[in-house]
Formats: structure tokens, C-alpha cells, sequence
């Protein structure tokens, strides 16, 4: 039985060698490919020094050979750490430098966009670059051994290297947003993950047959389910191309075509679908199942959306990257009744996951009373890497449970139990807001403005938008001589785009509460009426 | 809005690209960038900058224009939206 993640490839390459396990646009690898050639990566990782419990970045654009990259660090024993292809250079160096990558996965683009230092000081102790054909072409990697992953294949061993590690290990490092102002790495173990892939993989029951979009960047834990259930279940992983990505009638002429059979994103990818893509014009019937989180569904689109294709079923997932999901539902005919104007709930706690509200002392609420959402279960993450402090905020002991040890996660979600068991998410207790799937920490971009030596004052506000979540608003008290242009500069080198404010607003004064703190509420106000 | 022309509408895209998009840095962007390759537009950016032509040019951009050969790099979005204009004035 597999009790690590890359087992699973092992064991459907066993079973179907010659099944497509993973396409893209430029090629596709079936499972004898993509089993000797993760190993053969696991071997050059071993011979530059990674050990069991390392961690090894991914910094590259999405493509098959991404995810031969993530099985041969995990057959090497390590944890993958995959970064946003399009993070600022500084935000990338910060992460692998934190977590002390010991081996880097990336490209000559990717490459050269890194600081220099970051090459040359710290755990670095190589490279692998997937698109170059030659070392020859390698000189920006100065003085670090770097190899191609074409020298890769024609050089090293393609058995499984035998690396004993165990399900405690982790199997991946996913940085979100953190509120003091840098990224936090969520650290996920063969254990945590695996709990979650083989509730999935029985619950929406995956099979060989199956074909499964890749939508969200590998950074991103809905990836977890595509990679790791299609693997599993010996289907094909179907990654959407770069270039499809953005255009909605692209992307609906493209699942069609593909034939694909599940298809996984968050909301505003469907949204755009329907708005711009002109679903009605393609056949779906191999679509069998559609499943979304990440953010809100409003129920106006999920109604369009299966108007124009009745035939899936729907299912809407929840659960912070702290747990991956932990509570889903299916979507029901009465759901779409065109009276309904609240979200559709977030369901019930996945088998083999337990969840409960409780109020500020930690106990549980009565049914139907607003509280915040715990976790109990394997697919609890180890923490975030290096912060005992803010992991001990979040994992906690279990109140409930005296006799033994165990913990909950507590997720800062406000939920509230419907008289159908199911949950209905009610918001947040703190300042964390969703963005097109993304966790957003307001007090990170605040973090960063005020990082900038002429701010003297920041805050920044949500403003809920249907299609994407919420759009962020900044207003800065600076020195006079500060230029937008340059504070628009320095977020953006810190910042991912997906947590630029969309607009700046420059101001001689915040508006302030009667206990002086900046009066988050008047500015929501002031936003809406402009 | 008056009929601008061809280097008028590459100039005002360029200049909502570099803003916008780009955050002011304008030391990668020249006509033939390419803007998907590249990740400058994703798929929030590019439907923002589809609201700001449709507006700035008093156009309505239909739904099958929005595909990578219209709006890889500068030059094909300046194509386009002189496309548009040319046919609302005939």
C-alpha cells in the first residue's frame, strides 16, 4: 500500500505503463516516462547532495517535465517547494532562502531574473534546468553545478532510487500570504496529503479512464488533487496551457476538445467561462464531474453555469492549505432556485475528517450559532516552516478531547451549521480576503507599504467584487516627495501581482476610531460611494 | 472620442500596459513583446485592459476577439482596435 505520494506513480506505472499519465501543449509523458524519468532526477538530486527531509524549489513555468521534477524530489526523499512563476525576483529569493532549498528547478528565464547572491550564498548547492539543451549554455549559473534534464536523461540510472523516509516526512512546502509581512511556508507532510488524495479519489471515484484539467499553478493546493488523485487512479493529467489560460473562449474550446472528464478551479475561472466563453458552443459530454474552491461561488453564475451544462456534477470544496479540503458539497437542483441568493454551503466534513464550531473559550456553539471552524484530522499540516510561535496560534491541543493528545486547526473562518448538518460560511475573523482563490493578507500589504521609508501611514481595504473576490484598495499618508510610480515600484518587487492593490490612493491624513486605530469601516464606506 | 491613429493607439495602450500592468516600469515593453509568453497579462490584467480599450475607444470588444493572436504583444492590440474603428465608421 502507498504511503508516500510518489508510490502512487510507482504503482500506476506498474499497472499502465503505457497510458498518457500528464500533456501539455508541447508534449506528453506516459507513466513508464514519467516513472524513469522522476527517478532519474531523484538520482542527480542525490548526487548533489540532497537527504531525506531537504527541500528542493521549483521555480519554472508549468510544463510535464514540472511534474516529473515534483516526483523525483519527492522519490529523492525532500519536499518540493513550488513558486509562483510570476512572483517578484525578491519574493522567490526570500522563499527558497527561508526554507533553505538545497537544489533549484527552473529555467534560464526564471534563472537569471534571481539576485545574484542568492546563487552564491546559503544551502544552493545546484541546479536543474529544463529547457536547456547544453551546460555549455549555462554560464549565468556562475560557480554552482547545474545540469540539463536532457544530460539527466542520458546519464543517470532510471530504477527508483530506495530513499526510506517515512509518511511523516513532508512532501511539500506551499507559501501563502502572512500577515506580519512575509510569505509563510505551509509545511504538508506524505501523511497530511495522502488523507486528503485517498478521500478524494474514492469520493469522486477516479479512474484510469479519467482525464483531469490541471488549472491552479502548482503553488497552489488545488494542484494536489489534479497531480496526485489523477496519478493515482493511472488517468491523465491535462495542463492547461500558458497561452490558454486567459481567454475564456480559448479555454472552453480547449476543455472540450481535450475531451477532459473533471475539471477543477476556483470560481472566477468558471465565471469567466461563463460570461466570455461561450459554453453553448462545445460538446461537454465527457465532463462528468466539476469541482470548485478556493472563494465564493456566487450563486447567480453557478446557476448560468449549470443551465448551459446540466449534465456534471457539481461539487463545491472548502478548506484552507492548512488542511486541503475539509468539508465538501454536492450541488443540488434545489440550490438553483432562482428566489436563492445566499452562497451554496460549504457541506458537510470529508469522511475521516471531523469539524466543529466554537466560540472565543473554546467551546462548541449550538447548532445554527455562529463560531469559528476546527479541524481534526491527519490532513492537518505540520505547521508553518520555521514559526513554532505561529503554528502554536493554530494547530492547538483539542479542548474537546481529555484523554489523549490530539489537535484541532483552527481555521479564522466564521461558519454557522444550517438544520441540514450542512455549514454555511459566514466570512472571516480576521483580515485574510480571497482573491480569484488566492489568501491574501491585507496586514502583508500593509507590512510592505510601510516598509518603504517616506510611508508614514498605510491602510488597505477589500472591496467584495462578484467575478474576482475582492479588489484592493491602498491609501498612503507619504512624505510629500514620494511618487506613485515609485511606491507602485517598490510593492510590485515585493509583492505578487495577485496582491497589488489595483488602486492607490495618497491622503494627508487617515480617518481614525475613537482608540485611534485607523478606521477600516469609514474607508470601505468612502470606496463604495466613489 | 475621435479616430486616433495607428501610433496614438499604440501609444495609449503602451502607456496603459506600463501603468497599469507593469507598475511603471517600462524597460521591457516595445510592440513586439510578448505579453502572455511573458506573463505580463494574466487573466485578470488582460480583462481589466479589455474594459479600459472598450471604454477609452468607445468600443465593444466581442467575446471571440479575445484570443491570443489579438492581444500577444502591443502591435496586435493596436490591429485590433483600429479594426473596430474602422468598421464602426463604415
Amino acid at each position: 500500500m502507498a504511503f508516500l505520494l510518489h508510490q502512487l506513480l510507482s504503482e500506476s506505472a506498474d499497472r499502465h505503463p503505457d497510458r498518457v499519465a500528464v500533456e501539455d501543449d508541447r508534449g506528453r509523458l506516459t507513466y513508464a516516462e514519467l516513472e524513469s524519468l522522476s527517478s532519474q532526477i531523484a538520482h542527480y538530486l542525490r548526487n548533489r547532495g540532497v537527504e531525506p527531509g531537504d527541500r528542493v524549489g521549483l521555480f519554472l513555468r508549468k510544463s510535464i517535465y514540472g511534474v516529473a521534477a515534483l516526483f523525483g524530489i519527492q522519490k529523492a526523499g525532500a519536499a518540493y517547494v513550488p513558486l509562483d512563476p510570476q512572483a517578484p525576483p525578491l519574493r522567490a529569493a526570500y522563499i527558497l532562502q527561508n526554507c533553505g532549498v538545497r537544489v533549484l528547478v527552473t529555467e534560464q528565464e526564471k534563472l537569471q531574473r534571481l539576485p545574484a547572491e542568492f546563487l552564491t550564498q546559503g544551502a544552493l548547492t545546484g541546479l536543474l534546468l529544463v529547457d536547456s539543451e547544453a551546460a555549455a549554455n549555462l554560464e549565468m549559473a556562475g560557480t554552482l553545478p547545474a545540469a540539463t534534464l536532457a544530460e539527466i536523461r542520458s546519464s543517470q540510472p532510471i530504477r527508483h532510487p530506495a530513499v526510506p523516509i517515512t509518511d511523516d516526512y513532508l512532501a511539500y512546502i506551499l507559501y501563502t500570504s502572512g500577515s506580519t509581512g512575509e510569505p509563510k511556508g505551509v509545511m504538508i507532510s506524505h501523511l497530511n496529503s495522502l488523507t486528503f488524495v485517498n478521500w478524494a479519489y474514492d469520493t469522486f471515484h477516479v479512474v484510469s479512464s479519467d482525464r483531469v484539467s490541471n488549472h491552479a499553478p502548482f503553488h497552489f493546493d488545488l494542484s494536489v488533487f489534479d497531480i496526485f488523485c489523477t496519478i493515482k487512479a493511472g488517468g491523465t493529467l491535462s495542463l492547461v496551457p500558458d497561452l490558454i489560460h486567459p481567454f475564456p473562449v480559448e479555454l472552453a474550446r480547449w476543455i472540450s476538445e481535450k475531451r477532459l472528464t473533471i475539471w477543477y478551479s476556483v470560481p472566477s475561472a468558471l465565471i469567466q467561462l461563463v460570461e466570455r466563453g461561450h459554453l453553448e458552443r462545445h460538446d461537454y459530454r465527457a465532463l462528468r464531474l466539476v469541482l470548485f474552491a478556493g472563494e465564493v461561488f456566487p450563486i447567480k453564475y453557478v446557476r448560468r453555469l449549470v443551465e448551459t451544462l446540466p449534465h456534471p456534477e457539481y461539487y463545491n470544496l472548502y478548506g484552507p492549505t492548512e488542511t486541503n479540503v475539509c468539508t465538501y458539497y454536492k450541488l443540488k437542483p434545489e440550490d438553483l432556485n432562482s428566489a436563492r441568493t445566499e452562497p451554496v454551503p460549504i457541506g458537510v466534513a470529508c469522511e475521516n475528517q471531523e469539524v466543529v464550531v466554537l466560540n472565543e473559550r473554546l467551546e462548541p456553539v449550538p447548532k445554527g450559532n455562529e463560531g469559528e471552524l476546527y479541524v481534526r484530522s491527519a490532513t492537518v499540516a505540520k505547521g508553518y516552516w520555521g514559526r513554532l510561535d505561529d503554528t502554536a496560534k493554530v494547530v492547538v491541543p483539542n479542548p474537546l478531547n481529555r484523554h489523549f493528545s490530539s489537535v484541532l486547526y483552527r481555521t479564522g473562518d466564521i461558519v454557522r451549521q444550517l438544520p441540514s448538518g450542512e455549514y454555511q460560511y459566514v466570512g472571516r475573523k480576521d483580515k485574510m480576503v480571497k482573491s480569484r482563490g488566492y489568501r491574501i493578507e491585507l496586514g502583508e500589504i500593509e507590512a510592505t507599504l510601510y516598509a518603504h521609508p517616506a510611508v508614514r501611514e498605510a491602510a488597505v481595504i477589500a472591496v467584495p467584487d462578484d467575478q474576482v473576490g475582492a479588489r484592493l484598495k491602498a491609501y498612503v499618508v507619504a512624505d510629500s516627495n514620494l511618487a506613485r510610480s515609485e511606491l507602485e515600484k517598490f510593492c510590485r518587487d515585493h509583492l505578487p501581482r495577485y496582491m497589488m492593490p489595483e488602486s492607490m490612493e495618497f491622503r494627508s491624513s487617515l480617518p481614525r476610531t475613537s482608540n485611534g486605530k485607523v478606521d477600516i469601516h469609514a474607508l470601505e464606506k468612502g470606496s463604495v460611494a466613489t | 472620442m475621435s479616430m486616433e491613429a495607428s501610433a496614438d493607439i499604440q501609444a495609449i495602450v503602451k502607456e496603459y500596459v506600463i501603468s497599469e500592468v507593469l507598475s511603471g516600469d517600462e524597460g521591457v515593453l516595445d510592440v513586439s513583446t510578448e505579453l502572455i509568453e511573458q506573463g505580463i497579462l494574466d487573466s485578470m490584467s488582460l480583462l481589466r485592459l479589455i474594459a479600459f480599450l472598450e471604454e477609452r475607444f468607445s468600443i465593444q470588444v466581442a467575446d471571440e476577439d479575445i484570443v491570443p493572436r489579438h492581444f500577444h504583444n502591443l502591435r496586435a492590440i493596436e490591429e485590433l482596435i483600429a479594426s473596430y474603428q474602422a468598421r464602426s465608421r463604415s
